[in-house]
Formats: C-alpha cells, sequence, structure tokens
C-alpha cells in the first residue's frame, strides 16, 4: 500500500512541475492530442514485438510521440493551417489509423482498453526490482529517476526557464541556440506522458499535468512559488483521490480526476469570493 | 449486394449525411472563432451523462442517454466560459482539465457499473461505442433520433444564418437588431448538441474531426464563407458516405476511423497541392 501511495504522490509532483512549463507554453492540448497518436504506437510495436514489457517498449514510444510533436510543429510553421486545428489534424487521423488496424487486423491481440484509458497502478506490485536488498515497484523507481531529472533540471536552469517562458527576447539575446529549452522539455514531457500514461491512464496522467499548474496560477505572483504551490495541490488531491478509491471500491484514475477538479473548482470559488469581498471593502 | 444490406446503408446514409452537413455548417463557426479544441472538449464531456443517464433510467433509449450527454456537456461549457475569465488561465490549460477530468469520470462511472451485477445488461447497452463508435451498430431508434437532430440544426442555422455571419466576422457590427450575446449562446447549442448527437457515430475522441476537417481541407481554396458552406458540406456528405459504405461492406472498418482517414486522405492531398502550387511559379520564373 506504501509503494501504491508513493507511485501515485511521485507521478503527481513530477506532473505538476511539466505541467507549469506546458500551461506557460500554451501546451496542455498537446498531452491531450499525444495520447490520441500514441495509441497507434502501441500498436505498430505490438506489430513488430507482441511483448508489451519489452526493454524497447519505452525508448520506441518517446521516438514516435517527439516524432509526432515535430510533424506538429512543421505543420504549424507551414501556416497551412491554425494551430489548433493541426493539432486536431494530426492526432485524430492517427488515432483513427490505431483503431482501424486494431478492428482490421489485430483484433484477435490482446490490447486492453481499460489499461491504456484507466492504467493499471494497483498492479505495480507486481513488477518490482532489487535494489540494496529492497524491493521496490519498478514505477516507482522510474517515477523517482525522472522527478529527480525534473527537479534537477529547475534547479540548475531556472533563471534560463524564466527568461524562456516570460520573455522570449532575452532568451534568445543570451543564448545561442534559443531551442534548446524546448527540446530538453519536450524530451521530458514525452518521457513522463508514457511512463504515467502506462501506470495512471490517459485521463489521469493529463489531469496531473493540468489541474495542479492551473492550481498553482490561482495564488502565485512568481514561477517558483507557482511550483511549489502545484506540487502540494498534486500531492494532497493524488493520495485523497486513493484513499477515497480504495475505500468507496471505485477505480483510481477516475477518483483523483474527480477529486482534483472538485478542488480546483472549490479553491477558484474561495478566490472569486475573496476578490469580491476585496472589492466590496477596499481599506 | 443483399437487400438487408442495402436497406441498412441506405438509412445509415441518409441520417449521416443530414448529420455531415449540420457538423459541418456548426463547425466552420469553431474554426474562425479559433476553438476547434471545443467540439473535442464537448465530446469527451458528453461521457459521463452517457453512463449516469444509463446508471439512473437503466434504459438504452437515445434520448434519454442524449440527454444525459447534453446535460454533462453543458456543464463542461460553463465551467470552461467560467474559468476563462481568471486571470493567468489560458483557455488551452482549462479545456485540458476539463477534458480529462470528465473523461475520468465518465471511465470512472463506466467501470463501476461493469463491475457491479445490478447492470447486467451493460454490455449489450451499447456504451462501449461512445468511446470509438460504430455507426452499423446503430438501431433505427437511433437514426430518428440523428436525422431529428441534424435537421433541427441544420434549420437553426439557416434562420441565424445572417446573425451568425455578422458575429463571426463583424462583431463590432452595431444594429440594435443583432444581439452577439444571443447569437455566441445559438452557435454554442448547436456546437453542443451536434457534437452529442455525433458521439454514436465517430466515437467521443473522433467526433471533433465531423465538425472541423471538411472546413480545414475547403477553407484555403475558398473566398466566402457561403462557398464555403457549400463545398465544405458537399465534401462532407461524400466522405461520410463513402466512410459509412466502407463501414459497411468491409469486414473490421469501423465507421468513425473509415471516415477520419477518408478526410485526412484529402487534407493531404490539399496540403501537397498546395505546395506544388506555391513552388510553380518559382520554376516557371526559373526556366
Amino acid at each position: 500500500m506504501t509503494n501504491l501511495y508513493l507511485t501515485v504522490i511521485v507521478f503527481s509532483i513530477c506532473g505538476s512541475l511539466i505541467g507549469n512549463y506546458l500551461h506557460h507554453q500554451e501546451g496542455l492540448l498537446v498531452a491531450d492530442g499525444m495520447s490520441h497518436s500514441l495509441l497507434l504506437g502501441i500498436i505498430l510495436f505490438s506489430r513488430v514485438r507482441p511483448d508489451f514489457d519489452s526493454l524497447y517498449l519505452f525508448p520506441s514510444l518517446v521516438v514516435f510521440s517527439i516524432g509526432v510533436t515535430l510533424a506538429y510543429d512543421w505543420l504549424i510553421t507551414s501556416k497551412r493551417f491554425q494551430k489548433d486545428t493541426s493539432l486536431l489534424f494530426i492526432t485524430l487521423s492517427l488515432y483513427a489509423l490505431a483503431i482501424l488496424i486494431i478492428s482490421r487486423y489485430a483484433q484477435n491481440s490482446h490490447i486492453d482498453f481499460d489499461r491504456i484509458f484507466l492504467g493499471q497502478i494497483l498492479f505495480i506490485s507486481f513488477n518490482q526490482v532489487e535494489i540494496g536488498g529492497f524491493q521496490i515497484p519498478t514505477a516507482l523507481l522510474a517515477g523517482s529517476i525522472l522527478l529527480g531529472l525534473t527537479l534537477l533540471i529547475y534547479l540548475l536552469y531556472y533563471k534560463k526557464i524564466v527568461h524562456f517562458l516570460f520573455d522570449k527576447s532575452h532568451y534568445t539575446r543570451h543564448n545561442r541556440h534559443h531551442w534548446d529549452m524546448k527540446y530538453l522539455f519536450l524530451l521530458l514531457f514525452n518521457c513522463f506522458f508514457i511512463m504515467a500514461f502506462e501506470h495512471l491512464g490517459i485521463p489521469l496522467t493529463l489531469t496531473l499535468l493540468s489541474a495542479p499548474a492551473l492550481f498553482g496560477q490561482l495564488f502565485s505572483k512568481h514561477l517558483y512559488q507557482a511550483l511549489v504551490l502545484s506540487a502540494l495541490f498534486a500531492n494532497l488531491t493524488a493520495s485523497t483521490g486513493l484513499y477515497a478509491a480504495l475505500e468507496l471500491n471505485l477505480n483510481v484514475s477516475g477518483a483523483i480526476c474527480f477529486i482534483c477538479l472538485s478542488s480546483l473548482l472549490a479553491f477558484v470559488l474561495l478566490k472569486r469570493l475573496t476578490i469580491n469581498q476585496k472589492n466590496k471593502n477596499p481599506t | 449486394m443483399s437487400q438487408t444490406s442495402f436497406y441498412l446503408f441506405f438509412v445509415l446514409s441518409l441520417s449521416l449525411s443530414s448529420l455531415s452537413i449540420s457538423s459541418h455548417l456548426v463547425g466552420t463557426s469553431l474554426v474562425y472563432q479559433n476553438k476547434s479544441q471545443l467540439a473535442d472538449l464537448l465530446g469527451h464531456a458528453g461521457l459521463p451523462g452517457f453512463m449516469l443517464a444509463y446508471l439512473v433510467s437503466q434504459s438504452t433509449h437515445p434520448s434519454i442517454l442524449l440527454l444525459g450527454g447534453i446535460g454533462s456537456a453543458l456543464v463542461a461549457a460553463i465551467l470552461l466560459a467560467s474559468l476563462e475569465t481568471l486571470p493567468g488561465f489560458h483557455s488551452t490549460s482549462i479545456m485540458a482539465v476539463l477534458l480529462s477530468s470528465f473523461l475520468g469520470i465518465g471511465l470512472m462511472i463506466q467501470a463501476s457499473m461493469q463491475g457491479n451485477p445490478a447492470y447486467p445488461k451493460l454490455a449489450q447497452a451499447g456504451l462501449n461505442t461512445f468511446l470509438i463508435g460504430q455507426a452499423s451498430y446503430l438501431v433505427e431508434d437511433d437514426l430518428l433520433t440523428l436525422s431529428c437532430i441534424s435537421v433541427l440544426v441544420m434549420f437553426v442555422f439557416l434562420y441565424y444564418y445572417q446573425d451568425i455571419q455578422y458575429y463571426l466576422f463583424d462583431p463590432h457590427y452595431t444594429s440594435l437588431q443583432v444581439s452577439h450575446k444571443k447569437t455566441k449562446f445559438i452557435l454554442q447549442g448547436l456546437v453542443l448538441v451536434t457534437t452529442i448527437g455525433a458521439i454514436q457515430v465517430m466515437g467521443a475522441l473522433l467526433v471533433g474531426s465531423l465538425l472541423i476537417f471538411p472546413t480545414l481541407i475547403v477553407q484555403p481554396w475558398i473566398k466566402t464563407y457561403k462557398s464555403l458552406l457549400w463545398i465544405g458540406s458537399l465534401l462532407s456528405l461524400v466522405v461520410v458516405n463513402i466512410g459509412s459504405w466502407i463501414s459497411t461492406y468491409f469486414d473490421g472498418f469501423a465507421t468513425g476511423p473509415s471516415i477520419v482517414l477518408t478526410f485526412t486522405l484529402l487534407g493531404l492531398a490539399s496540403l501537397g497541392l498546395d505546395r506544388i502550387i506555391r513552388k510553380l511559379p518559382k520554376e516557371v520564373a526559373h526556366d
């Protein structure tokens, strides 16, 4: 049980940190698009190697999702379609192709839609590695490494990230490669997304990226405040959701999504009430 | 071709044709307002409503399920409009959180019902098709409801056509006869009803394509809104019928993906043609 809580908390904090970057880049819907197109990556992989526990699955999906993001970037820069329609065009087409391949050619192969949509967080303890005599779930280990990397990137490049997000002209003046931060986070986001969606499912992965980031915007003026607040929000809502799911025998992903959304709405209401109160009594 | 399959294709084609035209009409407004993702959001947000409607009524009648879907999509639309007014809240981020949370809640309700002996007919209820969509599973009740919705949407759109044009292209038009608030409300209502209606055919995750793709393909080649509506409707009609023909006559081809991929091929052809035409004058000059 402790492993389960730890894994959910690690992924939720990591998601909140990456989600803040995506929010400021207005790229959170790209994560939704990615979730659609990754299905094709999984199907194509299963045509080559039917073993879903293969070591090659993760790097193959990362390469595939980076390819999709680059194709999306190319379509935007070609100025043929608008930004939002470009995303829909690429991701829905790839998703449709995946569904067609499943229904046409892979009907007999075992592709579990519940696993893709809802994850398999309750089964993480079945896949463990031994480190220093301790049995650690692989998901927890992978999530912790990714969280460590994300924290390290924020600590090392905090100023650079702030300039990249809020003062592009300053960033391009002082950095020879104005795209390095973009691709660093692109890689980080893709690694997180593929790791998280395997265990938490698509809806929860997206919720953990977006809801904490929006919460951070409510009560903060600086990026570091937003990062700390969203990490706290993600931690609290994810553990409350997990507790509620286990107590009420609900699906873990759905329960956490529900708690995240309702908590965010409650805080938005609170913020609105505070603003109204201030407007009524300016002194 | 057997008589039964011809009848099936004919009835299916008639309803899908009306749905494709109504979807294109309302979809153009989304593209012009840069709100294409709204169709995607409403498609995802309808899922908990379908599940709750079945949970409460235990009926699979399309009107009841549709009402549930419209209800939950309406809640999502209201939340989006309310959250967009907050400083620092980008609409893309709000859409992402609403879309994923509603989908998660819908799937949670479905998972709870699947394991519950009180809902033994869940699999037969066809609720799984809401996720992927399958037009060939539609029964006469579904097709009748779909056709009624489409005709109603087309009628309302054409009735308010002038106001919609002003709203999309001349928002500062000051005539007292045009209420932008009213037009915005009507347009959003039409988008909501069409999206939820189309879910059974296209699936919650693909429904956005029926509204957006025809405009996306036709828009670069035409100059007036009126011709966009005509040519887009014609294109949508042809593509939807090709898609439903493929899914009726070939085994293992789901309707939604068949329609989307036909649109995709046309979109890619449009992109390629555009590149060729852009290069053409340079090559002529070089020669």
